[in-house]
């Protein structure tokens, strides 16, 4: 096991945590092996701080324990972790900058977890659009304000940008365009595919026949 | 243009999506109240979404003792007020604080009212420019509304002294009493507003309506 401690230090690092080898902080906690990671986190900032993690890590962590095991079998945190000691440690203090870490982590869960994600946002579309097609639109509509609502509010404005951008015109529901438009709009100026999608479902309105006076106002890219 | 319905001719269940409902007030002689009236398809009911007073969102069955406005809005818009409708009532199950904030910006992207230094609460007409503000829907020209209009301020005053009596947080009343001379948005204004052919509406095509809805609650009876 690697163990990690990440030790809120804002005086020298600002917003970064200083993440370290326990070893080199504790001592006589725990032994390294190279099969798996283990992070102690601690301080005030434990929560921004877990936010990089999965689920149930984080549930670990709120459970009390502090201390989050990764299963040596995730192969995706197996490859990461080890290559982040060496490009990120520090000779001088035996230690990493979480910032980096995080981006790199992201990075590679990224590469593993993009399809999924992408597929759970594509079928959640997909469902809305299913529900207005068999005449439940307002279902439809709560299905669309209740998920963007819930990605927008864990600042997922990726994910979100990501749906904006391969939603398929030509397939989907005019309500659930709309509901899409209007759902995003307070997040405007924070979701840089909306613009596009905003002239794209103009051109879709327009297409279908389905344009009037008034459809779009006050949906504008802001 | 809006037109101005009244149930015994126009039962709420002909509400299309959504539509502004409005009423007089039986312990409040003079006062208006107003909320937004939207349909839920998956209940096949139109519900009554509105601001009764301090942390007292409310969601329920329209009376008969309210007239209600269309408003020249495309439906598929006016769905998705009613969808927003839904979003804030179940987003703010504590209710909405009461206050003289303004309507701009009000809702998070979950629904969830936000407050803040500037956004203290809203009142019952506030709250229903906010939610159409936030569906990108906006009713009334803003900067044509006038400031310290005879009885705005006391009107406010009036609330306060409510808000104390009725037990509301000795932060809260003291934040709102610096309030006080903010631009109020009268019920019947809102209502008016509602009504016009083009939204925003000004403020002076607001009033004109307005005063013709004042009539026809009171020839009505309409008194909540």
């Amino acid at each position: 096991m690697i163990d990690l401690e990440i030790i809120n230090n804002k005086s020298l690092f600002r917003d970064n945590f200083h993440v370290a080898l326990r070893e080199d902080v504790q001592p006589n906690f725990g032994r390294v092996q190279q099969k798996g990671v283990q992070a102690l986190i601690r301080g005030r900032e434990f929560s921004h701080a877990a936010g990089i993690y999965r689920a149930k890590q984080i549930e670990n962590l709120r459970s009390g324990m502090g201390l989050v095991t990764y299963d040596p079998a995730d192969q995706d945190l197996e490859a990461v972790w080890p290559n982040l000691f060496k490009e990120h440690r520090k000779p001088s203090t035996n230690g990493f900058y979480l910032m980096n870490i995080l981006s790199a982590l992201e990075a590679d869960e990224s590469k593993s977890r993009i399809a999924e994600i992408n597929k759970g946002d594509a079928n959640f579309v997909n469902r809305a659009n299913r529900l207005a097609a068999h005449g439940q639109v307002d279902s439809a509509l709560d299905l669309v304000y209740d998920y963007i609502d819930n990605l927008l509010t864990n600042s997922e404005f990726n994910r979100v940008n990501s749906i904006l951008r391969n939603v398929a015109l030509a397939d989907a529901s005019s309500d659930v365009l709309l509901g899409l438009l209007t759902s995003t709009l307070p997040a405007r100026r924070k979701l840089w595919s909306r613009s596009r999608f905003y002239n794209d479902v103009e051109l879709e309105f327009r297409r279908r026949g389905e344009w009037e006076e008034g459809l779009l106002t006050g949906l504008q890219p802001g | 243009m809006g037109e101005l319905r009244l149930p015994a001719q126009n039962p709420f269940s002909e509400v299309l999506h959504v539509a502004i409902a409005i009423t007089t007030l039986r312990e409040h002689p003079g006062q208006q109240h107003l909320g937004i009236l939207h349909r839920d398809g998956s209940e096949n009911a139109v519900r009554l979404l509105h601001l009764a007073w301090h942390n007292q969102l409310k969601n329920s069955d329209p009376r008969p003792s309210y007239a209600w406005i269309t408003l020249s809005i495309p439906p598929r818009r006016a769905r998705q007020v009613a969808a927003l409708c839904r979003r804030v009532w179940r987003a703010n199950p504590d209710g909405v604080p009461y206050a003289f904030s303004q309507p701009s910006d009000c809702f998070a992207t979950t629904g969830e009212y936000l407050i803040g230094p500037t956004r203290l609460g809203l009142t019952c007409a506030s709250f229903v420019l906010s939610l159409f503000e936030s569906a990108g829907l906006r009713l009334v020209e803003y900067e044509s509304w006038p400031t310290n209009r005879d009885g705005d301020s006391e009107r406010q005053r009036q609330i306060i002294g409510l808000l104390t009596e009725g037990g509301a947080p000795a932060e809260h009343v003291a934040a709102i009493t610096a309030e006080v001379g903010n631009v109020r948005f009268r019920p019947e204004e809102v209502g008016g507003a509602s009504i016009a052919t083009v939204l925003p509406a000004s403020f002076s095509e607001a009033c004109n309506n307005a005063k013709w809805i004042l009539v026809v609650l009171f020839e009505q009876g309409l008194v909540t």
